[in-house]
């Protein structure tokens, strides 16, 4: 809240307090040479919603100026604790970390199979005791084959001279 | 309708991981970091972050991927090569350079168990070593074949149960059965000579001088 007044030029750089609903609100303020009084104060969290009263007095408790104000239910904003204040800075922090922490992994894994292949080899050893076997069904019928022999006839040629 | 001819060897990382090469890479790199083989080496592949086992596990991966190229019908003429039902009659036709017999083959199994293994080095010093089990069998029923001249020339039918098993460091990678036709996975080309060691036949060979 921002308290304005105009005393007198006699109060110049005279301590005023500031009470709210009663209470001190804040450091005494100072008025100004030209009589004049400008100090801003926040009102306290737990002070009751409703209409209340500002008051200015001297230090030895002399009221000089009195006026309403009316203090406003609490918006969620200004209850707002400062861990949830401070939401959106560390949801924007989890935001840059989500985008940065796969782009890292990407580039440690590029690296890795950088590495590999740059140092890692693999070497073929081909199977030295290969063992293969036949074994005919004991309850088949056994092998049996044809023999093809071809018996080849030149034929008879016969040749006679004259007509 | 057609059937299809397969342009490449079927081999054993193709048969268990894919028809494509890459992919086939990729799949056996998958299993591999999903069953955490690399990270199961000690304490040099544990301090590997996340992403450096993954590189170290996609190297082991490509070269494992080398050591299953394994053309699986070499593995079965291999065996038949053994086989005396075979080398008999191969012995007979190399007798008799013109004949050939046709061979009906009783049903049986091939079964081969191979374990190569991978070495992994940093900075050339021995890391660890993973050793992969391969485990293949074949169960061929209805196989007939033609030899020749003391070679297989040719598979004319057969059906074959296909099983391969993979594991490395003890932990089961990939399982795959399949039913393939014979003459399909196996290729003869000019023909598998069934005999070794057999001295050529003679061959007839007459010098006449020139007059």
């Amino acid at each position: 809240m921002h308290i304005t007044a105009e005393i007198n030029r006699r109060f110049g750089t005279c301590p005023i307090t500031v009470l709210l609903d009663g209470s001190h609100l804040g450091p005494d303020a100072t008025v100004g040479p030209d009589g004049n009084l400008s100090v801003r104060r926040t009102v306290p969290n737990d002070a009751k919603p409703g209409i209340t009263t500002v008051r200015l007095a001297t230090t030895s408790g002399r009221t000089l100026a009195t006026t309403s104000f009316e203090v406003l239910p609490k918006t969620e904003a200004a209850v707002a604790t400062p861990v949830g204040r401070g939401l959106p800075w560390l949801l924007f922090i989890l935001l840059l970390l989500l985008l940065a922490v796969p782009a890292l992994l990407r580039e440690r894994a590029r690296r890795q199979r950088r590495w590999v292949r740059h140092h890692f080899r693999a070497e073929p050893h081909p199977s030295a005791e290969d063992v293969t076997s036949l074994d005919q069904d004991p309850e088949s019928a056994p092998s049996f084959s044809w023999r093809l022999q071809p018996h080849g006839d030149a034929g008879t040629q016969t040749l006679k001279e004259g007509n | 309708m057609t059937t299809a001819i397969p342009t490449q060897p079927l081999t054993a990382a193709l048969f268990l991981f894919g028809d494509n090469q890459e992919a086939s890479v990729d799949a056996l790199a998958h299993t591999l970091h999903e069953h955490g083989v690399v990270g199961s080496l000690g304490e040099g592949a544990k301090r590997l972050s996340g992403a450096g086992r993954k590189a170290a596990n996609d190297q082991v991966a490509a070269v494992a991927h080398g050591l299953l190229d394994l053309d699986l019908g070499g593995l079965v003429i291999a065996a038949w090569g053994k086989w005396a039902d075979l080398t008999g009659a191969a012995k007979r036709t190399f007798a008799t350079p013109d004949s050939s017999e046709i061979v009906e083959l009783a049903v049986h199994t091939i079964t081969s168990a191979h374990h190569p293994s991978v070495e992994l080095l940093v900075n050339d010093v021995h890391l660890a070593t993973v050793r992969f089990e391969l485990a293949v069998k074949f169960v061929i029923k209805g196989l007939v074949a033609t030899v020749q001249h003391g070679r297989l020339v040719a598979v004319h039918a057969g059906d074959c149960d296909l099983t391969a098993a993979l594991a490395a460091e003890g932990r089961q990678l990939a399982k795959r059965e399949a039913h393939l036709q014979l003459p399909v996975l196996v290729r003869l080309g000019s023909g598998l000579p069934l005999l070794h060691g057999v001295a050529a036949p003679p061959v007839s060979l007459s010098v006449q001088p020139h007059e």
